[in-house]
């Protein structure tokens, strides 16, 4: 007996196991069949988290906090920066490892851990089978897995399931030790996870709780949440204070799809193959679950409340609190109505969540599949044909005339099973349904990860996988031509990215990328007629060489022959051409710097300062000069000291920092403090007597 | 349900299958051809909105006159698109000309032939030849949705696109 046990067990660690490492192998497929893929965005990961988690450990090794990346874009916020999160979990590896190992190896540990929870998680509700049926359908889900690939959603889904876990296991006789842990993976997944998951997340983690009638660890839970949020409120605050500040709080995420129609056919059918026009990223199969998803999700929902038993209720009630009302929700804020703010998120990220407890309907009808009597087998034949002519019915609307066949072999299947029942041949209809639901997941791992292309051809972004070279500057060859310490504009794209990874030789960049890019400061370039908006923003002809010295621009890399620069003086110091890409560089006829002397007709660029963390130093000695001039943006955060004393920061024409001087300024220091640490003194005793008051009051001392 | 282990074998064969599948096809050692799905293209562009109570949109190699009131409907919709009179042609000039004139005929987009980047057309009946700009080409000599080349047979509108380069 016991050895049955033990063969059993050890039987499905085995496949556990095997499930686990193939999910590794899944999210880096490319890495392994191709030789010259690498598993990173060349967007979101190298032209910003990769850059700026580069930022922040400069900065941390000068002993400071993380506060601005002065290398992007005249200096950009870095530490509420929802792309970088300096201080997630993740961010480790990056120390120890190159940037695409890095992002690799997070992708494929963080995968297998997160997925490992997910099957804990149901498998205290449901049989192993369907657990990781509905395992393979959550992570897999459209919207998560898009997202899943980038730095700053990667934990989203293991914090979220590990504080369901420890929700399930909480037990009041260790309450302690749960309020401790919950506190730490609240804390963990703050500052790990993109603020907009998290805050969506938290909503079904407060009623999670209550409906598995655990109601004293919901003042646990409260509590945990409470004391993060208090002792991460300075990040908070530095994030809120700059929101209104930001190119991205212009940006609103489009509502390609507005009539009820198309909006019905894309749960059924991913968009992208049969919109009429393309769309952005995820958007593109975002609403996807595929029908036999969701018809069988249907069928067990009837079946939950036909079969309403007060085992069930809780269920079905977290099915509907949890899962089926957030969705719509969600569906109504992304496609139907335009609320200021919650149009500049995406909704379609409640999904992520709402999946656990939408899919527990499916879970309920697959661990049911197998029991019913034989007078009602002609019924459920009968419905499974139906179901078969339904698919086909909706493969005749006249936008998806053109889809692959693929989404006609539900149809076969569901015929099949009505076949299996009506002949009672229990065996097969099992797995012939555990196929038709795991194949779902196929279009999502095929557009998501851009499967049917083959390898990674040079200039074909994935967001999954990428060529190594796009991970750091290209071409190298030119960085090399260029002195460390000055100031670089690249005409191109920002989706390229050029000037922002000319960090890694000390060379600053100009154009914005970054989601904290100012708006004022590009309203400025703007007016000027220095740059073209684009994802961001990007310089441009027509080239006014006296405002790129002004603002510290000595190098221009453009992908064209600016004749326009060559005839103000400037002269091509490096060219570079491989397979009909060109790339040339340009060297201001002045040898501007970051920091300059200035008075009423005359400046002085000085090139020997000290950049030590958020901080920039300069001595200079009997100057006859009105003003010093920095060449980054004065965003309101700079703090400015003459001889150790604090002075006001003024901004130029461009918006840069201007500060007076006179005779007397020999030691000028400017300071980034976005964060206000003046608020621990108060906050962190109130933290520890809370703690002790709380952990005394439940000993009953 | 209880937990069946061999229901469990049974998902691990079939999720390994599956997997074998997406190798098989992604490492280009066989195609299957149901896994090619289509990749929608193409921008929707306000052209000129307004013009005598139409909105002139285009979209691929399209335009779309659609009047006042009625939706811009997915362009496989041919009977919606014929119920709210919504013309499509090949120019912004054609259809401001079908407009103009009260034309009842919705539908004129033929394209007859595809040369170096460009759509080639002919007109009601057959007079006249002229090219418009294909909307996958990068051409910043010509715009998109306008009428180039006109020539009376298609040879001489070849040529003309040939003496173009």
């Amino acid at each position: 007996m016991n050895y049955r046990i033990t063969k059993k067990f050890t039987q499905q660690n085995l496949i556990y196991l095997i499930i686990l490492l193939s999910i590794g192998f899944v999210i880096g497929i490319k890495y392994y069949l191709f030789e010259e893929c690498y598993g990173f965005d060349m967007n979101d990961d190298a032209n910003h988290t990769f850059v700026n988690l580069y930022s922040a450990f400069q900065i941390l090794s000068n002993f400071q906090i993380p506060q601005i990346n002065l290398h992007n874009n005249f200096g950009t916020p870095i530490l509420s920066d929802q792309l970088t999160l300096p201080f997630a979990i993740q961010s480790l590896t990056y120390i120890f490892f190159e940037n695409s190992t890095a992002m690799l190896i997070n992708r494929s540990l963080i995968g297998m851990i997160t997925f490992y929870f997910i099957i804990k998680y149901f498998s205290n509700r449901f049989s192993i089978q369907t657990s990781l049926v509905i395992a393979i359908l959550t992570f897999f889900s459209s919207g998560f897995f898009w997202n899943f690939a980038h730095h700053h959603y990667q934990l989203s889904l293991f914090f979220f399931t590990l504080i369901l876990l420890l929700q399930d296991k909480f037990s009041i006789e260790r309450k302690n030790f749960y309020f401790i842990l919950l506190i730490f993976s609240y804390l963990f997944f703050y500052l790990s996870v993109n603020i907009q998951p998290f805050i969506i997340s938290i909503s079904f983690l407060i009623l999670h709780p209550i409906l598995i009638r655990k109601y004293k660890l919901f003042s646990i839970n409260i509590q945990s949440i409470f004391l993060v949020l208090l002792i991460t409120f300075p990040i908070t605050y530095e994030f809120i204070k700059i929101l209104d500040d930001i190119i991205r709080s212009e940006v609103s995420y489009t509502r390609y799809i507005s009539d009820f129609r198309s909006l019905f056919l894309s749960i059924f059918f991913p968009a992208n193959e049969w919109f009429f026009m393309s769309m952005n990223g995820h958007f593109k199969t975002a609403n996807y679950y595929s029908f036999p998803v969701i018809i069988i999700s249907l069928i067990g929902f009837l079946k939950m409340i036909t079969f309403y038993k007060n085992k069930s209720n809780e269920k079905l009630l977290m099915f509907l609190v949890l899962g089926l009302i957030p969705s719509i929700a969600a569906v109504i804020l992304q496609h139907v109505i335009t609320i200021p703010y919650i149009s500049t998120m995406d909704m379609t990220r409640v999904f992520w969540f709402s999946n656990f407890f939408l899919f527990f309907a499916l879970a309920e009808f697959l661990d049911g599949i197998l029991v019913y009597k034989k007078k009602e087998k002609i019924q459920y034949s009968i419905i499974f044909l139906i179901i078969s002519l339904i698919n086909i019915y909706l493969l005749k609307f006249d936008e998806i005339r053109s889809i692959s066949f693929f989404y006609y072999i539900p149809s076969v299947i569901f015929l099949v099973i009505s076949i299996l029942i009506f002949f009672d041949i229990k065996k097969i209809i099992f797995p012939s349904l555990v196929f038709i639901l795991i194949l779902q997941i196929v279009p999502t791992l095929i557009h998501t990860q851009s499967l049917n292309l083959e390898g990674c051809p040079d200039a074909r972004v994935n967001h999954y996988f990428n060529l190594k070279k796009y991970s750091k500057f290209y071409p190298q060859e030119i960085l090399n031509k260029i002195e460390p310490g000055y100031r670089i504009a690249s005409n191109e794209l920002p989706i390229n990215g050029s000037d922002m990874k000319a960090i890694y030789n000390n060379v600053f960049g100009s154009n914005a990328r970054s989601i904290n890019a100012n708006k004022h400061l590009k309203n400025t370039l703007l007016e000027n007629k220095l740059i073209r908006i684009d994802d961001s923003y990007f310089f441009t002809y027509p080239w006014n060489v006296k405002k790129l010295s002004d603002l510290g621009i000595r190098y221009i890399l453009s992908n064209n022959i600016e004749n326009s620069l060559l005839n103000n003086g400037w002269r091509e110091i490096s060219s570079f051409e491989k397979n009909s890409k060109k790339f040339y560089l340009y060297e201001n006829n002045i040898k501007v710097s970051l920091v300059s002397l200035k008075n009423n007709n005359k400046k002085k660029f000085l090139h020997s300062y000290n950049i030590k963390g958020n901080n920039i130093e300069i001595d200079i000695q009997n100057t006859h000069y009105e003003y010093i001039n920095f060449s980054f943006f004065n965003d309101g955060f700079w703090k400015g000291y003459i001889n150790d004393k604090p002075i006001k920061i003024l901004s130029d024409n461009y918006g840069m920092i201007k500060i007076p001087i006179n005779k007397e300024s020999k030691k000028i220091v400017i300071k980034y403090k976005s964060l206000n640490l003046n608020f621990y003194y108060i906050i962190v005793p109130f933290f520890v007597l809370y703690l002790v008051n709380y952990f005394r009051k439940k000993n009953g001392n | 349900m209880e937990t069946n282990n061999s229901y469990i074998k049974h998902i691990l064969f079939i999720w390994l299958l599956i997997l074998a599948v997406l190798i098989i096809h992604t490492k280009g050692i066989y195609k299957f051809k149901f896994l090619e799905f289509n990749e929608a293209s193409g921008h929707l562009q306000p052209l000129e909105m307004s013009y005598k109570e139409h909105n002139i949109l285009g979209l691929k190699n399209i335009v779309y006159a659609v009047p006042f009131g009625p939706p811009f409907y997915h362009p496989n919709r041919k009977d919606k698109l014929d119920d709210s009179k919504t013309i499509r042609t090949y120019s912004i000039s054609h259809a401001k000309y079908l407009i103009d004139n009260k034309i009842k005929k919705l539908d004129h987009f033929n394209i007859i032939d595809h040369y170096k980047g460009f759509n080639i057309f002919t007109n009601e009946n057959g007079s006249k030849y002229f090219a418009t700009l294909d909307y996958n080409i990068s051409n910043l000599k010509f715009e998109y949705f306008k009428e180039y080349f006109p020539s009376l047979n298609i040879q001489e509108l070849k040529k003309k696109i040939d003496k173009s380069f």
